[in-house]
């Protein structure tokens, strides 16, 4: 049958077809090519003086070698701007974490941009025998309420301290 | 005798000018308890130049300049706090200054950056709104153009129709 023998009818519906086709597969080919949305995240992280996981102390010797160089690094993917508080508090062995009640040793605080990292370097000595914990801890600030709240984000440290 | 009973007013009337002029003189001594309004005060203005950066991000500013301000307010905030202290109140004083300075040149950066960004989803709203409108006239103008030029090819050809004899009917029989 040429296209000569085809009704106006029928002409109408094979242009509808091909167009919903068409469409179709337009629709496909954006819903392929599209990422999916990730879920929003802000992770907390320590590394060692090297920015490294290689060689973080694990034994220091008191008058020795009783200080540690880390390097602290907020990622923000949470899609918007954050004002991130870190706070470093030290503990031992028996402290509760998440968040811990102790008073914190060292805070720093920066605006992140969304998808912007932000490390900076900690140094820490440590005086107390035993062992120690050193727990990082990650606050964001809420901006409806004017107040820092924990972002239950975590990490800590655990430190052998010996007499020398 | 008379020389005093002649200055005693004189000394009276010098005493009350010189009261009164000394009424509305301020002498500003920074003291830690001003130091610490002072920082209060700036972690407000601080707080409120990031709130409103916050809702210039959420109209889908480019709040990278604010957010490099903010920072910069935010150092000077916590080393006037540092200073503070360490008991140097005059330096933390400064420093207090010059976050709440630059908190409020945020606040108001973060203000324009709003008002851009809502200018432009307004126009890109709008563009969009006449690029369907134009789109679908097109389409139509496309669909009603295409029908005539059938009909036109329809005709042509039935016009361009040749009469032709048709088989006698009693050949089939």
């Amino acid at each position: 049958m040429s296209s000569d023998d085809m009704g106006d009818e029928e002409k109408a519906i094979a242009v509808t077809v091909l167009s919903a086709i068409v469409v179709l597969a337009g629709l496909l080919v954006y819903t392929s090519l599209t990422p999916v949305p990730q879920k929003p995240f802000i992770s907390l992280y320590y590394l060692d003086s090297e920015k490294k996981t290689e060689n973080l102390p694990e034994l220091l010797i008191l008058g020795e070698n009783n200080t540690v160089l880390l390097w602290v690094g907020v990622e923000n993917y949470m899609g918007k701007i954050e004002y991130s508080s870190v706070l470093v508090k030290i503990g031992n062995g028996t402290s509760p974490v998440n968040p811990s009640p102790a008073d914190p040793a060292y805070s720093f605080e920066k605006v992140l941009l969304d998808k912007e990292t932000w490390e900076f370097p900690l140094t820490i000595t440590i005086n107390q025998t035993g062992t120690n914990r050193i727990i990082f801890e990650l606050w964001l600030f809420d901006e409806s309420e004017n107040v820092f709240t924990y972002s239950k984000s975590w990490c800590s440290l655990w430190l052998d301290v010996l007499e020398s | 005798m008379t020389m005093r009973s002649w200055l005693n007013p004189v000394m009276v009337v010098l005493l009350c000018v010189l009261v009164t002029s000394c009424q509305n003189l301020v002498v500003h001594i920074p003291s830690e308890n001003s130091t610490n309004g002072g920082i209060e005060e700036a972690r407000m203005k601080f707080w409120n130049a990031y709130n409103a950066t916050v809702e210039a991000e959420r109209t889908g500013a480019d709040v990278s300049e604010a957010a490099e301000r903010l920072n910069d307010a935010l150092d000077y905030f916590l080393q006037a706090q540092n200073l503070a202290l360490q008991g140097d109140v005059e330096q933390a004083l400064l420093l207090t200054q010059a976050s709440m300075q630059l908190s409020e040149e945020t606040l108001i950066l973060a203000q324009e950056l709003k008002q851009r960004a809502e200018i432009a989803a307004y126009t890109r709203s709008i563009i969009s709104i006449g690029i369907s409108i134009a789109l679908v006239i097109l389409c139509v103008s496309a669909l009603l153009l295409g029908r005539r030029i059938w009909k036109r090819r329809q005709q042509k050809k039935f016009l361009d129709m040749q009469v032709k004899e048709a088989p006698a009917q009693n050949e089939f029989r």
